[in-house]
């Protein structure tokens, strides 16, 4: 039984379900996900999804399939991933482009760790998302791969 | 001896362009979208247009003298519009790079 007075918010893979429907959730768990705003208790994610038939479950399905997770988990995921920005970068790739990341991952991991060459080679990614992969999420994934560059330089400096 | 000559040219041309369409398929899941994604599928359907009027080539002399030159003119028509897809293609893409 999850604690009534856990707060969850929706991990980037969540962020990116809302968006795309990528990985088809069915009504239920969509709908939970979308109550999941990083402000309501799970107590009062059940209130406001009465209706529904089993808020717990789906809670738990959400939170084993990354889709959801709670502030501490947060904080834990993006102390891992500050201290290697390339593997969060790469999991933004995946998260945004599914199938299709492939070819992005690979111009990533062949890349060096210095946030020089990451900018460098997120710009190189980003003309390859928008010339062969979908030219709409090019501009997104640069500015959100940038932002994590940016984070984990600051956080080497403090 | 000329007419063997012009079927041999007609047979390798059907070829060399059923060639060019199965390759464009099958590049087509390496470039799943994006800029050059969707002019690759332009390009797809305006080859498939082309392998179908290349084996009607050997056809064509059965039909009336205006039709013959319909489908003629239609195909320098397409072949000019290829030619206009491919060139923006790569302007765009150059353009993409020189950004």
């Amino acid at each position: 039984m999850i604690d009534p007075h856990v707060v969850f918010l929706k991990t980037p893979k969540g962020e990116t379900e809302i968006a795309t429907r990528e990985h088809k959730l069915n009504h239920a768990l969509r709908y939970v996900l979308i109550l999941v705003d990083g402000k309501s208790t799970v107590g009062e994610i059940f209130s406001k999804g009465a209706g529904l038939s089993n808020i717990q479950t789906a809670l738990d399905q959400l939170a084993a399939q990354a889709f959801i997770h709670t502030f501490a988990e947060a904080r834990q995921n993006t102390n891992t991933f500050m201290h290697d920005p390339k593997n969060e970068i790469v999991s933004l790739v995946k998260n945004m482009l599914g199938a299709h990341a492939a070819p992005v991952i690979k111009k990533l991991l062949e890349s060096d760790d210095s946030p020089e060459a990451l900018v460098e080679t997120t710009n190189a990614c980003k003309r390859l998302i928008k010339l062969a992969i979908d030219d709409k999420k090019a501009e997104d994934f640069v500015r959100r791969a940038q932002e994590i560059i940016f984070a984990s330089t600051l956080q080497h400096r403090h | 001896m000329h007419d063997e000559i012009t079927t041999i040219v007609t047979a390798l041309g059907i070829l060399v362009m059923f060639f060019c369409l199965w390759s464009a398929i099958h590049l087509k899941a390496k470039v799943p979208g994006g800029v050059v994604g969707k002019k690759w599928q332009q390009m797809i359907g305006m080859i498939a247009f082309f392998a179908l009027g290349y084996i009607a080539i050997p056809f064509l002399g059965q039909l009336s003298e205006v039709t013959m030159r319909m489908a003629v003119s239609l195909i320098f028509l397409f072949g000019a519009v290829y030619v206009a897809i491919t060139l923006r293609l790569i302007y765009r893409v150059i353009e993409e790079l020189a950004a």
